[in-house]
């Protein structure tokens, strides 16, 4: 026979209260099956349980366990970074083809006393002359992309020859030295060392980054230089050469940064006829030259020896030097990436400014209609579309009248900013940045001009 | 101005007056201000706090002037003076609650000539879905139906 199965049975906890009428169980009932377990099915075992402190949701009465939610951060992991710092940064220019002279073995011929020399240096007295010092190494061209810039991958030369470029008694073109372009305005003397041979010498001066006018290409070995000044065949140990483009100061144009400007020497056995390199015009566009075919034209007679380069930035002389040959002298203009904004979304969780919240994310376009139909609106009304005197002339009465944001937004639009700068936009300008440079230049000269009458 | 009403209190048996205010169009308990039949029309109202203290934008965004901003302003930061003149969107629960508490009139859409408020009544660059977890439209009245591209035609709110 099997056993039967006695389940416990729970007591009520309501079972001594003794209410009159009531008919109330004070056990479970006697069955042979266990009591289920209280627990629903699709809500959890913390379902109903009271809890002060969880979110709860709108048509549920029960908690529901919400997933956490990580917020996107930046995350660093170092497991991934393998390189080291100089690694990464470090700059490998392959060194294939030496188109230059044999490195002279130097011999070292001064009379030292190397007991002083290293007491001095104990005591931390020792002076070094850094202008005796020779400055021979490649990494400055390498950091500078010289060797690729001006003939190819893989292509490099040595310094085998002294070569001094000076403007004026101060000033000397030596590895990448900033200089100003009102320094280089006038021809620079030209040092270059004797070697005892009966060889010439050939100098070239030319802006590597200068060439706005050649659409850029895609291969490596092609790059394009502006050419400000050739001398060529210097015989050995003479200052003075055949002059086959006259010089041109430097033409950094503004807003475009630093330009460098090379200085190379070339030595070769016999004189050679340059004339082709010679100008055809007297516009910036003409001086437009490649060093790579230039050098492969003539390779079997030249070689480098020598090169010096400077970083020049645009200066006023650039202007006086771009009118003197007839060009006007170009302006440009950084292109800012647009700003990176958060996706949108139609009610935002966190309290946002509105008007500044749906502005961000208007586009461009329609900003640009709504302001060329305010600008219409106001030359029709008003006959003119100028900036006001003051940011707000109404201030106290305005202050009172109209929502802080709307006063704001209206003190914007009298002042010109952002993109109520297009309402004042006069022709001939292309934005307003320009605009604003070239209105302070005029003001400043009549204001000289005021001040030069007024002193007399 | 006050009304006298008899409460039976539990405990005792002596009958008590409480006075309570009458009850007019601008003197009704907070927690009734959503009125449903109102005495006059038997129609709904609009909640009046709710059309004094925000503004609804065209597109269904709810703005509300920051609370506290002309509280104790000498003592507040430089920070706290300008982001407290903030006119601030209102959160999308906040924003179905208050179109609840509106009569269908102040749901509509309003043009008004030189309306500073004119380019914030349509959004841009939204990509959130149409409908709602029960299919229903969510910027659009649900009599309204119609394809995608007549809608992207007629309903600029989308753009």
């Amino acid at each position: 026979m099997s056993q039967k199965q006695v389940f416990p049975r729970i007591r009520s906890i309501y079972a001594d209260h003794y209410v009159k009428g009531s008919h109330r169980a004070k056990h479970t009932p006697r069955v042979n099956r266990p009591i289920r377990p209280r627990v629903i099915a699709w809500a959890g075992p913390t379902a109903f349980m009271r809890d002060r402190w969880y979110e709860r949701d709108s048509w549920y009465k029960a908690r529901i366990q919400k997933p956490e939610i990580v917020p996107r951060l930046h995350l660093i992991d170092p497991d991934r970074i393998v390189e080291t710092f100089e690694e990464r940064t470090k700059v490998f220019k392959a060194k294939e083809n030496d188109i230059g002279f044999k490195k002279r073995p130097e011999s070292v011929t001064i009379e030292r006393d190397e007991e002083k020399l290293e007491k001095l240096a104990r005591k931390k007295q020792l002076e070094i002359d850094l202008d005796l010092l020779k400055f021979d190494h490649l990494k400055i061209y390498d950091h500078y992309n010289i060797f690729e810039d001006l003939f190819m991958p893989g292509v490099y030369f040595n310094n085998t020859q002294k070569f001094g470029v000076k403007y004026g008694d101060t000033v000397v073109v030596k590895r990448g030295n900033l200089l100003t372009a009102a320094d280089a305005t006038s021809e620079p003397q030209i040092e270059i060392e004797s070697l005892g041979s009966n060889a010439y010498n050939t100098v070239l001066m030319l802006n590597m980054d200068g060439d706005g006018f050649t659409a850029e290409r895609p291969n490596d070995f092609d790059k394009s230089q502006l050419l400000h000044w050739c001398i060529a065949n210097i015989s050995d140990g003479q200052k003075n050469g055949e002059t086959i483009v006259p010089y041109l100061p430097p033409t950094p144009y503004k807003g475009t940064g630093y330009h460098r400007i090379a200085f190379i020497l070339f030595r070769h056995k016999e004189k050679i006829d340059f004339s082709d390199i010679q100008l055809k015009g007297d516009h910036l566009a003409d001086r437009v030259f490649r060093l790579n075919r230039f050098f492969k034209q003539h390779e079997n007679e030249i070689t480098p020896s020598a090169l010096n380069f400077s970083q020049i930035k645009y200066d006023e002389s650039v202007d006086k030097t771009l009118h003197q040959i007839g060009m006007k002298s170009p302006r440009f203009f950084y292109e800012w990436n647009e700003p990176l904004k958060p996706k949108q979304i139609e009610f935002p969780k966190k309290a946002m400014p509105f008007n500044h919240y749906l502005d961000m994310y208007r586009p461009p376009e329609l900003v640009k209609r709504e302001m060329f139909k305010k600008k219409l609106e106001r030359l029709v009304h008003q006959g003119k579309c100028e900036k006001a005197e003051y940011p707000d002339i109404f201030y106290p009465e305005n202050k009172k009248k109209l929502p802080v944001w709307q006063h704001k937004e209206l003190m914007r639009e009298n002042i010109g900013s952002d993109k109520y700068a297009a309402l004042y936009l006069k022709n001939g300008y292309k934005n307003a940045v320009e605009q604003a440079a070239a209105t302070e230049e005029e003001e400043y000269e009549s204001f000289k001009a005021q001040r030069k009458e007024t002193s007399v | 101005m006050f009304v006298s009403v008899t409460a039976k209190p539990l405990t005792s048996k002596v009958l008590s007056t409480i006075l309570l205010p009458t009850r007019g169009i601008a003197n009704i308990p907070h927690w009734e201000h959503h009125i449903r039949f109102d005495p006059a029309h038997g129609r709904k109202r609009p909640s009046q706090d709710v059309l004094d203290r925000f503004k609804r934008l065209n597109n269904g965004m709810w703005i509300r002037p920051h609370p506290g901003r002309n509280k104790l302003r000498y003592v507040k930061s430089e920070v706290f003076h300008e982001t407290a003149d903030y006119f601030e969107t209102c959160k999308k629960e906040e924003c179905m609650m208050l179109d609840k508490l509106m009569t269908p009139f102040w749901l509509r859409r309003k043009h008004y000539p030189n309306d500073p408020y004119e380019p914030y009544h349509t959004r841009h660059g939204l990509t959130s879905p149409r409908v709602d977890y029960k299919g229903r439209f969510v910027r659009e009245r649900s009599k309204v139906l119609m394809d995608d591209t007549t809608a992207m035609k007629h309903f600029s709110d989308l753009q």
